[in-house]
């Protein structure tokens, strides 16, 4: 095979070319839908600079600068927002890293494939489910009557009001977050694992390396590409907390640690149909979730040597 | 003819009139007459465009008349979930639907579908934002209505209301001494057909069985009002004793929310206090408060405070949702609630079914001077506007005259009941039935149609009108509801039916008798300070009232509230309400 393929290498090579040009138009639906849903619907960023009002639509209303901005800023809650935002986000952006990575690394060590398959199946389950569905379960499980609740005062500790207290809401939230999430996020950390040359492994073994010094200098070496890509894409969304998760949780109760900017600027932006306030702030999350990403992708740059761009 | 051809026929048509009229227009006092009649012209034409190829306008104002041809509006309208219990019909399939098919000629296309009013205005709002709204819309919302005004996409309907009302839709409007029309006319046309109903006033509704098992009484004097302390020792033999044997009982559970409507909250006992939180008061002196900021509404929080100490209050408060209350009723946890006089129709009719026991009694809460006060709630909460692109503007009128025919009894006759069975079955026999699924839901009441209703069951009892002269057909209802409790062969309909007609009587006595206080309260349209920042107090009061009644915070954290209230805009809306009121 090798042979026959060595001198038609140039021919091969001009006639790639050519029929490259078809791969590249089978890009262009996806970047024409790309251009007319995501690109130009931009424009209406604008809308953040107006006083927006739908009968005068987008050319028509009043220009009013960056009030919509000073009105966030000025908000005596804003900082309690952006606080709660961060650590939300944080919590779950580094926890289910961490226990996505290492339940990678642990069910690659199953060797039983059909318990691989399965185990892998069931965790990534939750994934597919909405949150309107799963709030219910949460409340059964975590609201002062539910399962947890019983389970502790038979055990003769006091019953601890989950969903409405401000010292366990946020817990509340980046637990049941990283329970239907990890398996799903595990999956590319598994890829990655398997693309581990197994010689390496090997040769530790060999140099007597036990499994917990393979697992530190062989596979997560391996892996740091793409836990820094994650990280870096991750990174981009950390003003969104996750809207649908905290909505359909949440209650006056727990504004104080709950309340992120998502679910502020549906109650007060879009309830109220305050349209430019809303995109005030999304184009304020958007800006710093790009500026994030961006300074993750350049400090990997320059210490790690790998970017994503 | 396809439908664009048929309106740019109508386009050029009234383009055309609207052209020759202006040629013929002589001053300009005389100006908005001549507009108006150029709309009513105009929307003449288009029916006779639509109807026939001929362009001769006909012009026959029939408030309920039939069409030559099936009519297919775009329709929105919120959703009501269920069914009603004889045939299986929903409110997107029933005998209504079908008499407006078969009598009218009209045929209704849903074109927003929510079953929730914040999901409806939502849906609504960017109807409005793309200019395209439906033919027909109910706007729950003022401001939209308002919003929509301006932006100049709704029919002007000042002629069709002159001239398509019909007997019974003038009665209703004649029927109140107030211009009802005065919230929907917008530079002197009127925009919209709005609700009306004065149906306010809210009871508190305490399970009565409960109270017989435990041998206790409250109302000694029989005025039909409890007061504060008599409440509470309810709320506390009931979660002492547990009579529903749910192993959990409540006290009162509340829903925590910031709308001046005083359902399952806080807003009732409130009302006792003189307090009337979320609503904007006008004082003697001209100065206007939102009653959230009064001193009288600290006392309230601290009566509830001290209730909740007392372990009488849901635990869950701020977390539990209505839906939760109405659970709580059913698994037998709860027995006292705050709620309109006829409450127990949709809140209570599960708790009938799933306890054959079960039976509700209503009393007015006394503010401690032998009244009960409540705010006089705006009449009209609902507003019929029809798309200014709609070919036959009328049809909404004409929807309207259908509701208020049908609620005066006129269509309660033999003729109907020949010619439509099921819908007179189900729906004219019952206008409660009726009211629930028309298409507009928009249930009026006419002046005193409560009052006549509830005189009407007392004279039958008192042997002084037979059953066959009784006019009003709830009134009958009730009648039946009486005689089956009487001979206890009653079905847990026939119960909800019979303690509503007691929680109606005891509201219209109370009304009668001069022991409803009323409170008026101001409706302000949403100013631009409102606008800015009443969503956030809204927050800040809600995180108050939890803070306060749970006792995360003593009563006196409300100077607090009060104090972070003014500085954070509250004082701006007030400013602004003063400037425009006074």
């Amino acid at each position: 095979m090798k042979d026959k393929n060595v001198p038609r290498a140039k021919k091969a090579n001009v006639r790639n070319r050519t029929s490259q040009i078809y791969f590249h138009l089978m890009l262009l639906p996806g970047m024409i839908f790309i251009l007319i849903f995501n690109y130009i619907p931009m424009g209406g960023m604008v809308m953040a600079f107006e006083n927006f009002k739908p009968a005068k639509g987008i050319f028509g209303s009043d220009w009013v600068g960056f009030k919509q901005f000073e009105r966030l800023f000025s908000n005596s809650d804003f900082y309690e927002l952006i606080r709660n935002t961060l650590v939300i986000s944080l919590g779950k952006l580094v926890i289910k890293l961490v226990v996505a990575v290492a339940f990678a690394i642990l069910l690659n060590e199953i060797k039983t494939m059909w318990l691989k398959k399965s185990v892998q199946t069931i965790v990534y389950l939750p994934h597919f489910l909405s949150w309107v569905v799963l709030a219910p379960v949460v409340f059964y499980m975590f609201g002062i009557n539910g399962t947890v609740n019983s389970v502790l005062s038979s055990l003769g500790v006091d019953k601890i009001n989950f969903i409405g207290s401000n010292d366990y809401f946020q817990g509340l939230l980046i637990g049941t977050s990283i329970w239907k999430e990890f398996g799903y996020g595990s999956i590319v950390y598994l890829a990655a694992i398997t693309a581990v040359d197994p010689g390496l492994h090997e040769a530790a073994a060999i140099d007597g390396a036990s499994w917990w010094q393979r697992v530190w200098n062989v596979t997560l070496p391996a892996m740091v590409p793409i836990i820094i890509l994650m990280l870096a894409i991750d990174v981009g969304h950390v003003l969104s907390a996750g809207f649908d998760q905290v909505y359909n949780l949440y209650s006056v109760r727990v504004y104080e640690t709950g309340d992120i900017l998502d679910t502020y600027v549906y109650r007060v932006g879009l309830q109220q149909r305050q349209y430019s306030f809303a995109t005030a702030v999304d184009m304020f999350k958007s800006i710093i979730g790009l500026v994030l990403m961006l300074s993750v992708n350049g400090l990997s740059k320059k210490f790690l040597n790998r970017s994503v761009f | 003819m396809s439908k664009k051809m048929k309106q740019s026929l109508a386009f050029i048509l009234s383009a055309a009139m609207m052209m020759s009229l202006a040629a013929c227009g002589d001053n300009s006092a005389e100006e908005t007459s001549g507009q108006s009649k150029t709309a009513e012209q105009s929307s003449t034409s288009v029916q006779a465009s639509a109807s026939s190829e001929s362009v001769v306008p006909e012009v026959t104002y029939e408030p309920l008349g039939k069409y030559d041809e099936l009519v297919t509006i775009t329709f929105a309208n919120m959703l009501r979930d269920g069914t009603v219990d004889e045939n299986g019909d929903t409110v997107t399939d029933n005998a209504i639907l079908d008499y407006l098919k078969d009598a009218m000629n009209i045929e209704i296309e849903r074109e927003i579908e929510a079953t929730d009013q914040k999901d409806y205005t939502t849906a609504l709002s960017l109807a409005i934002t793309a200019g395209e709204i439906p033919d027909v819309t109910v706007v729950y919302d003022y401001d939209q209505l308002v919003e929509m005004a301006e932006a100049d996409l709704i029919y002007d309907l000042t002629d069709i209301v002159e001239n398509y009302a019909g007997e019974a839709s003038n009665a209703l409007w004649d029927g109140y001494d107030f211009d009802v029309f005065a919230k929907t006319t917008f530079d002197g046309k009127i925009m919209a057909l709005p609700r009306i109903s004065n149906e306010a006033g809210t009871l508190v509704w305490i399970r009565q069985d409960w109270m017989d098992t435990l041998g206790i009484s409250v109302d000694e004097d029989g005025d039909m009002l409890i007061t504060r302390e008599e409440l509470e020792m309810v709320a506390s033999e009931f979660v002492e004793k547990d009579p529903g044997n749910s192993g959990n009982p409540i006290g009162i559970a509340l829903v925590c929310n910031s709308g001046n409507t005083s359902s399952y909250n806080i807003n009732p006992v409130c009302g006792s206090f003189g307090a009337y939180p979320w609503s904007w008061i006008q004082k003697e002196d001209g100065s206007i408060v939102n009653g959230v900021t009064t001193p009288e509404m600290k006392e309230a929080l601290a009566w509830w405070s001290d209730i909740n100490a007392k372990g009488l209050v849901d635990p869950q408060y701020g977390i539990t949702k209505t839906d939760d209350i109405k659970a709580m009723f059913v698994n037998g946890q709860t027995g006292i609630t705050f709620g309109a006089r006829n409450l127990c129709n949709w809140f209570f009719n599960e708790t009938y079914t799933a306890d054959e026991n079960a039976r509700f009694v209503t009393y007015g809460l006394d503010n401690g001077t032998g009244k009960a006060t409540y705010r006089a709630q705006d009449s009209q909460t609902r507003y019929v506007v029809v798309s200014k692109d709609c070919e036959y503007p009328e049809v909404a009128m004409k929807l309207y005259n259908l509701v208020t025919e049908v609620q005066s009894g006129a269509f309660d006759n033999e003729e109907i009941a020949q010619a439509y069975p099921d819908f007179y079955e189900v729906y004219i026999k019952n206008t409660g039935n009726f009211t629930t699924y028309e298409p507009l839901n928009i249930a009026v009441t006419f002046g005193d149609a409560v009052t006549t209703r509830v005189n009407e069951v007392k004279a039958w009892q008192a042997g002084k009108l037979a059953k066959e002269d009784v006019t009003d057909s709830t009134a009958l209802k009730y009648i039946g509801a009486i005689e089956t409790m009487e001979a206890g062969t009653a079905t847990p309909a026939e119960r909800v039916r019979y303690d509503e007609y007691l929680g109606t009587k005891t509201w219209v006595e109370l009304l009668d008798s001069g022991t409803f206080e009323l409170q008026y309260l101001l409706n302000p349209a949403t100013t631009e300070e409102i606008a800015l920042y009443y969503a956030d107090l809204k927050t800040l009061g809600e995180e108050m009232q939890i803070k306060i009644v749970t006792g995360e915070e003593s009563v006196d954290y409300f100077d607090t509230f009060v104090e972070e209230w003014n500085k954070r805009g509250g004082q701006e809306i007030v400013d602004g309400l003063e400037d425009f009121y006074n």
